[in-house]
């Protein structure tokens, strides 16, 4: 069975490449994926991360000002 | 010999580290940044927000996404110029801008009747921040300078005349084109809100990059319009930095190359390499003074100098010095009016020009010396 994941959706690749250095300094292991169309239709460029580290993320993220969303994704259910 | 002494126009000599990046990223990576997330894309992406934290860490920038990046400096000075001024505005600038400066400023006088105001410097090429405080008037939006005259290589208070400017409410944009990357800028003290340079000068960056540092909170209008890779769904511009000013394809070998030389940069120190230009260019400036009938303008003083000396010979055509030199002595330098005509207005030397002859950190001692003794040999004929 698949885990569930977290989905970071941003308004921009800058932010997208930020949030994954924010997360590398934290020892947080993220992964650059396209975001998939529904979740968002902006911006491309998305991350994705096992859900017991969202809340450390998001804060260490909203800590550097930077905005986004996380969504809740288990694949097989798509 | 060849000896190339005409930085201020752009470095010839790059770090290797410059050319094997460009060539790792075209020959390896290649893709286009910001749009298609598969491998070749996230990497190219990568080189664009690292190059971009690179210049903030340089300026003291906690926000790197206040950095744009433009084709070069030229294109950022119309992006500041063209994106602040509105209907009837004042300008202050000073009698040293470049045409990059002056022309767009020309182009707003007709499009928008902006109304400018020049603050005169003196013999030596220095503006006096009392003289700029008495052009202010209650119309003005902005003062433009640069931070060293391409002409005669001096450096300007910037710092002086920028807290003027903040203390009156008046915005600053600072033309860092001749100084980012040989001299220190600090933003965490600097009341600066717009500055513009180069990536090919001092930077030792490929040509096709400079850039504009947009204060937080200033929201010039773009200069151009389209596809960003980000708000896809919309057909209007993103109100996103840095998005809203970068449509279309980046530079990306250039800013890779860009990041390259910063790292150099970095390495070597900004202290290391402003030490190294005054002492090279304290020779340069004291030989200088030591040739019959050569008139060397702007100060003598290199505390006060980029690098960049101004002279003429008497009796003498530019043109016809600079030919000698290189035809006699593989010495390539520039001469004429450089883009500045107003800057050689003050310094006397409107329209016939100057020689000028610019160093950077890869200009050695022995090319100086070399230098000085031709030049000394065409003025003894």
């Amino acid at each position: 069975m698949t885990k569930e994941r977290s989905i970071i959706t941003f308004s921009s690749t800058h932010d997208a490449l930020q949030a994954e250095r924010i997360a590398r300094e934290a020892g947080i292991r993220v992964r650059i994926i396209p975001v998939p169309r529904w979740i968002s239709t902006d911006c491309n460029m998305g991350m994705e991360l096992p859900i017991e580290q969202k809340d450390l993320l998001r804060a260490k993220l909203k800590a550097k000002c930077i905005e986004c969303n996380f969504v809740n994704w288990k694949p097989e259910k798509q | 010999m060849e000896v190339y002494l005409d930085t201020a126009a752009t470095s010839i000599k790059k770090p290797d580290c410059v050319y094997k990046a460009i060539d790792n990223f075209m020959r390896t990576i290649g893709a286009s940044p910001g749009r298609s997330v598969h491998k070749q894309g996230i990497r190219a992406s990568r080189i664009v927000t690292d190059v971009r934290d690179k210049i903030a860490g340089l300026l003291g920038i906690n926000n790197s996404s206040h950095l744009i990046f433009t084709l070069n400096c030229t294109e950022a000075l119309n992006l500041a110029i063209k994106g602040i001024l509105k209907q009837g505005d004042h300008v202050v600038v000073t009698s040293l801008e470049h045409n990059s400066v002056m022309r767009p400023l020309s182009a707003m006088i007709e499009e928008r009747d902006i109304t400018v105001t020049r603050v005169r410097s003196d013999a030596d090429s220095i503006t006096d921040p009392d003289d700029l405080r008495n052009c202010l008037r209650p119309e003005t939006v902005l003062i433009i300078m640069p931070h060293a005259s391409n002409v005669t290589g001096t450096i300007q208070p910037i710092e002086e005349c920028c807290r003027i400017a903040r203390k009156h409410g008046i915005l600053s944009l600072v033309d860092a084109a001749q100084t980012l990357g040989c001299v220190s800028i600090d933003l965490t003290r600097l009341p600066i809100d717009l500055l513009a340079f180069s990536g090919h000068k001092c930077l030792m960056g490929p040509q096709g990059v400079g850039g504009l540092y947009i204060r937080k909170g200033l929201c010039p209008v773009p200069l151009k319009y389209g596809g960003t890779g980000s708000a896809s769904s919309e057909e209007i511009q993103p109100d996103i930095l840095p998005d809203k000013y970068e449509s279309g394809t980046p530079n990306t070998p250039g800013l890779a190359g860009l990041s390259a030389a910063l790292d150099f940069i970095a390495a070597e120190t900004i202290e290391k390499i402003r030490q190294s230009i005054f002492e090279i260019g304290k020779i340069f400036r004291d030989g200088l003074e030591t040739i019959k009938d050569v008139v060397v303008y702007g100060p003598r003083d290199m505390r006060f100098n980029v690098g960049i000396f101004s002279f003429t010979v008497k009796r003498r055509d530019p043109a016809e010095i600079a030919s000698e030199l290189e035809d006699r002595f593989g010495i390539m330098i520039r001469v004429g009016l450089h883009c500045a005509p107003s800057a050689h207005k003050i310094i006397g030397t409107f329209p016939e020009g100057t020689v000028r002859a610019s160093i950077g950190y890869f200009t050695t001692k022995e090319e100086v010396e070399y230098f000085l003794k031709s030049l000394a040999e065409i003025c003894n004929d």
